[in-house]
């Protein structure tokens, strides 16, 4: 059974939410404020929580920042603030995905489902580094088997979106130019075949990305390149 | 204690007490003066005793003698005799040297001076004996040449050789005549010499703390700490020294008459009285000028209440009242005055003295030439600090302490109006970051009642519903519900933009790279709406300094424009190219619907292409694309001809070349 914590002021949103979330293998608590939330936590083991901002009493990064003290329980932020600022500061905390209102409900499940997967499957803590095996995020790359997964379930790609990967995944945080990639996958001068690393990538990313338009680790880095967002440590 | 000195009692017993120890102290100083320019210090008793009998009986004795020889002895032997007697002389005696010490002339008993001992001798040699005014009988014109007992001419040189000794003795003391008692009071006076400068020292500590005490209780009442005004405190200052100068004066008379007494013994005393009387009258006029002094100083400033002081604030206001005149008459009338000034002087000096005249034209010049060179720096500060001010530094204020007049008042003027600058822009400033914030906080406000309608909406269309209508309103509110979403993201987005409130990071970025990816990223959508992309770009990379994501946005809004709204089947164009120093970007579809407004419309917020506003859209997509183009340097121009619609975004060239992506470039981004 596993355990997810809902966690929002509004009541009509916390209700909507397990109504979505709501499954047979799947406990379903909510809470009302940061206080309330710590307190569920340091009570029942859960497996993730989904945590408003804006709450009164404790705010969700305060909590979050007492949380992360003493679990490594994944963390979905939910919130209205947008803006990057914001996000960037709540990933920083410590949060594993961030959402923002108005949700749509279809990619709010899809995270849920991911970051459950990733933890029960692949433990609580950092999985240990298998040898040939490259991960950031959810994504795992096996070179030896020739087999991508995305939280342990296989993902299906081409040979040169696997390659594309394979190269952005050899230096997470890097950026590579749509020649090189190019020149490094088709093994060839690009001669104005550019936007094809483009379009690939755009597959890839709709592959591998829960919601496309605002990827979580497959970044363009406009009017430079593509790169593979560097996990960080925690 | 303190507060019973100052009640009007206390005051009067203290003036009492001062008058008193004022008059021991002169007294003793008076005496102790006396005593040391007598040498009272220096001698001893008995030298100070011959001392005194010399100066009491010299002058005396001389006399007697001059009259004694000069005016025949035997004639006037009795009165001479009665003369001896009044001046106390017992015994005198003329010895003529030169006659192996033969006595020529005796008075007295010799004999009887042999029993006492000589109180006082005196030899003088009858040559330094001054010739003696006549004495008593004037008609008589013979005494000259009558003959005396001793038969000595006037002019014998055997004056020289002449002795003569007059002698007292201890009679002189015990009888009571007037040298006795002064003799008497010598002795009195020696025997407590020291006693004297000692009382007068203690006489003067004590009164100089009494005076002290006088002073600090001037003005001052029981009870309060607060100055009050004395009697003749209303006088103004210097009215009220020059009066007490003049009353001081009146202490001139008796002054003088003290210092020029003889030393006779009645005038002596009365001498010495006038002396204390007008030593104490200084004294206490000294006092009051001191203590009006004192409180005119607690009450606020000594000067304050005086002739000169009015005077002074008179000359001040004219001043102040010249100087406000306007300008041009002050100016007018300065010119006029040294010029009525140059021809008087040249009237009254011309005829007389050249040098005096060269001497005022040079006084004159010294005068007015600091004036000019005054208001000529004046003016350029001014100007200057006016120059800083139109070049936007509004920081400084400009010093107006040493300015007059009309240039004082455009100083202040000129501060006055880069406070007013300041207060508007800072308005303006904050008028604006509160309309930002208002957007961002009203739009975080109304995206959580937003969330729940379109989850519960959402839900509705899940359910299972007998009522095909309910699902089909549900869809409507679901649709329209997303549509608020959209429009809210983008009125945050334009709102930031047009405000510049977005952080915009400009670097050198490849255009034709983004161009790729923009085309990239739509090859799908483009293909979805039946339309063909024809890109067109050079064959070398062209750099612009711009921030990524924005410019992405900017693509991404007119790329999604042309998706919704260009016609099905045709073609689109995408062209990069350099023309001069500038980049330019264009973008070019054909219209589905006709376009019946004219561009710049097109480009104002809420305006969409369909008048109708049936499509999705917010209206805001051109709007935001143009204000982000234009914060980062770049230029947005929308044509209309008949249905072909294009837009070029120009930017400058950038010279630098953009970091090659790597973990450099990696850096940068983070």
């Amino acid at each position: 059974m596993l355990n997810i914590l809902l966690c929002d002021d509004d009541h009509d949103i916390v209700n909507a939410l397990k109504i979505y979330l709501s499954a047979p293998d799947r406990c379903l608590l909510e809470a009302h404020t940061g206080r309330e939330a710590l307190e569920i936590a340091a009570r029942t083991e859960l497996h993730l929580i989904l945590l408003d901002i804006m709450m009164p009493e404790m705010d969700g990064i305060a909590a979050l920042a007492a949380l992360r003290q003493t679990s490594n329980v994944p963390v979905i932020l939910l919130t209205a603030k947008g803006e990057d600022c914001d996000k960037i500061l709540g990933l920083d905390i410590g949060a594993d995905d961030y959402i923002t209102k108005p949700f749509n409900p279809a990619e709010v499940s899809a995270r849920v489902r991911s970051q459950l997967r990733r933890y029960t499957r692949l433990g609580g803590g950092a999985p240990a580094p298998a040898p040939g095996v490259v991960r950031v995020g959810g994504i795992a790359l096996d070179d030896a088997q020739k087999l991508v997964t995305l939280d342990g379930e296989p993902v299906s790609l081409t040979p040169t979106e696997y390659e594309i990967l394979k190269l952005l995944l050899s230096s997470p945080g890097q950026v590579f130019s749509p020649p090189e990639i190019y020149r490094r996958v088709w093994q060839d001068a690009p001669l104005g075949n550019e936007r094809t690393v483009a379009v690939h990538i755009r597959h890839l990313r709709e592959k591998l990305e829960i919601d496309p338009a605002e990827p979580r680790w497959l970044k363009v880095v406009w009017g430079q390149g593509y790169k593979i967002e560097k996990e960080k440590s925690q | 204690m303190k507060q019973w000195t100052r009640t009007a009692p206390g005051q009067f017993i203290l003036w009492l007490f001062i008058m008193l120890v004022a008059s021991v102290s002169f007294a003793s100083g008076f005496a102790s003066l006396y005593m040391a320019s007598m040498d009272f210090y220096s001698l001893s008793e008995s030298e100070l005793e011959q001392q005194a009998i010399q100066l009491r009986a010299y002058p005396d004795i001389e006399n007697l003698t001059s009259q004694i020889l000069y005016n025949n002895a035997m004639r006037y032997k009795d009165y001479a005799e009665n003369q001896m007697d009044f001046y106390d002389i017992a015994y005198l005696c003329v010895v003529d040297r030169g006659q192996n010490d033969k006595v020529v002339y005796e008075y007295g008993d010799e004999k009887a001076l042999k029993k006492d001992k000589p109180r006082f001798e005196q030899t003088f040699y009858w040559s330094e004996v001054e010739t003696a005014t006549a004495y008593g009988d004037e008609e008589s014109d013979d005494e000259a040449t009558d003959s005396t007992e001793f038969s000595i001419e006037q002019n014998s040189t055997d004056k020289e050789r002449t002795l003569i000794g007059p002698y007292t003795t201890t009679a002189v003391y015990d009888s009571e005549n007037r040298f006795a008692t002064e003799l008497r009071f010598t002795k009195d006076l020696w025997s407590v010499r020291y006693y004297i400068p000692a009382i007068f020292g203690m006489s003067a500590v004590v009164l100089c703390c009494l005076c002290a005490v006088l002073l600090h209780t001037a003005g001052r009442r029981v009870g309060t700490e607060q100055a009050f005004p004395g009697f003749f405190t209303r006088v103004p200052f210097d009215v009220f020294s020059g009066i007490m100068l003049i009353l001081a004066c009146a202490a001139a008379l008796p002054l003088d008459f003290a210092l020029n007494m003889s030393t006779d013994s009645d005038e002596w005393l009365v001498g010495m009285a006038c002396l204390l009387a007008a030593a104490l009258y200084l004294m206490s006029l000294a006092l009051v000028w001191l203590r009006e002094v004192v409180i005119r100083h607690r009450l606020g400033g000594v000067w304050k209440r005086s002739i000169l002081a009015w005077c002074w604030h008179l000359a001040g206001r004219c001043w102040r009242g010249v100087l406000r005149l306007p300008l041009v008459p002050l100016t007018a009338g300065v010119v006029l005055l040294i010029t009525v000034g140059e021809f008087m002087g040249i009237l009254l000096f011309a005829d007389w003295n050249a040098g005096a005249l060269m001497f005022l034209w040079f006084l004159e010049k010294l005068v007015v030439l600091p004036v000019i060179f005054y208001v000529a720096l004046t003016c350029q500060k001014l100007r200057t600090h006016a120059h800083s001010l139109a070049q936007g530094n509004l920081d400084t204020t400009l010093d107006t302490a040493r300015m007059v007049g009309a240039l004082k008042a455009h100083a202040e003027d000129l501060n006055s109006i880069a406070d007013a600058i300041d207060t508007a822009v800072g308005q303006r400033t904050r008028s604006e970051r509160f309309k930002a914030e208002l957007i961002t906080n009203v739009s975080h406000d109304i995206k959580t009642p937003l969330t729940s309608i379109i989850n519960y909406t959402d839900l509705i269309c899940r359910e299972q519903c007998d009522n095909p209508r309910i699902t089909e309103y549900a869809q409507v509110l679901h649709r329209q519900g997303e549509r608020l979403k959209k429009l809210l993201v983008d009125l945050v987005e334009a709102s930031k933009a047009s405000t510049g409130n977005l952080e915009v990071h400009r670097t050198p970025c490849r255009v034709d790279v983004l161009l790729d990816q923009a085309a990239g990223e739509y090859e799908q959508r483009l293909a979805q709406s039946g339309l063909t992309l024809v890109l067109q770009k050079p064959e070398t990379g062209l750099v612009i300094l711009a921030d990524g994501r924005h410019l992405w946005r900017v693509f991404d809004n007119l790329m999604n424009n042309i998706c919704k709204y260009a016609l099905s089947g045709t073609r689109v164009y995408l062209t990069l190219a350099q023309a001069g120093t500038k980049v330019r970007v264009s973008f070019r579809n054909i219209s589905r619907d006709p376009l019946d407004m004219p561009a710049a419309q097109l480009l104002e917020r809420f305006a969409r292409g369909d008048a109708a506003r049936t499509t999705e859209g917010s209206g805001l997509g051109l709007s935001i694309a143009q204000s982000l183009t234009e914060l980062q340097g770049g230029k947005m121009e929308l044509s209309v001809d008949g249905d072909l619609f294009k837009v070029v975004l120009s930017f400058p060239l950038s010279e630098t070349q953009p970091l090659t992506p790597g973990p450099a470039a990696a850096e940068a981004e983070e």
